[in-house]
């Protein structure tokens, strides 16, 4: 089990997100990371960025706070075509057990809305 | 209008659908691929499957320990580039499983020299039209049951009639389907879908 803590659910540009992630695994990783990225979904190919990461020490336990660094964009928005998604993952290799949280990531802190999605 | 990411059509809920086998299944294909030695086509017309077939069988041969490497060809690019001729090479040498999806558009002379450096591979399998000379695995082939099928899983029950009307205009093409039913929502139009109202 990885599970990702946010200090809150929305963040502005260039701010430091923050968070806990604690993980309680079957055996020992041979690595563990946390990652700050953007993803998009919706239709056609799916587009993916790692922004940030740090390396978690790889014991079977533990918990441990982190700060990654969010850049100017993209904000997350929605609109007929794609969406913009940020999240912080941690992975554990290679047994590909991960834990996720999504964020809000805009300048107003809500998710922008283009062409009238609602 | 709804979200992009909340579209029932939008690509990761359609990639994440599991394949429907029209006839036979999971012990079938397994079997054949096994007295093949792990050479062969899947074939079907556009839409029929193939690549979601392709792909979820990478997955089940990576639980049977077999590992493999997926290289897409499309129309747009139809030839190997340096990295997926890198990847074949690397792949065969290590006696993994090559899969291809979209060899049937591959040059002739690119084809024969994956067949050559696939020889000694730990596989060699290809989704396309048709089976560029290797023993047909399965043939995929659509039809509206497995288009109504598709919905319900995608838990978007269309109309009866519906589902029809667009089987036929996208002549079986089900991905075709699922974009055209994409861009339906994107627009606000939920017509013929069961229990759903535009919001």
């Amino acid at each position: 089990m990885i599970s990702v803590m946010l200090e809150k659910k929305a963040w502005q540009p260039k701010q430091q997100v923050k968070g806990t992630v604690t993980w309680h695994l079957d055996k020992p990783p041979r690595d563990l990371v946390v990652r700050l990225f953007w993803y998009t979904q919706g239709r056609g190919t799916e587009d993916l960025e790692v922004i940030d990461q740090v390396g978690v020490e790889a014991a079977q336990q533990g918990q441990m706070s982190f700060s990654l660094q969010l850049p100017e964009g993209p904000y997350t928005f929605s609109g007929k075509l794609i969406s913009v998604i940020w999240a912080v993952e941690c992975v554990a290799r290679p047994s590909n057990e991960c834990g996720r949280e999504e964020f809000v990531m805009s300048p107003t802190e809500k998710e922008l809305m283009l062409g009238g999605a609602a | 209008m709804i979200r992009a990411r909340e579209n029932p059509f939008a690509s990761h809920r359609v990639d994440a659908l599991a394949y429907r086998f029209e006839h036979g299944g999971w012990e079938d294909l397994s079997a054949r691929l096994h007295r093949q030695g792990y050479r062969g086509a899947i074939i079907g017309p556009y839409g029929s499957g193939k690549t979601t077939l392709l792909e979820q069988l990478a997955g089940r041969l990576r639980i049977a320990g077999r590992e493999s490497q997926r290289i897409f060809v499309n129309a747009q690019r139809p030839r190997l580039t340096a990295s997926q001729w890198r990847t074949v090479w690397r792949t065969a040498a290590c006696r993994e499983v090559v899969l291809i999806d979209g060899a049937d558009l591959l040059p002739w002379w690119q084809w024969q020299a994956v067949r050559c450096l696939c020889v000694r591979s730990g596989g060699l399998i290809v989704a396309a039209h048709r089976s560029c000379g290797l023993p047909v695995l399965y043939r995929c082939t659509s039809s509206v049951a497995q288009l109504r099928q598709l919905l319900a899983d995608l838990d978007v029950p269309l109309a009866t009639d519906m589902a029809q009307l667009l089987y036929e205009e996208h002549l079986g093409d089900i991905r075709a389907v699922f974009r055209a039913l994409y861009l339906r929502l994107a627009a606000g139009d939920f017509t013929g879908i069961a229990g759903r109202d535009a919001p």
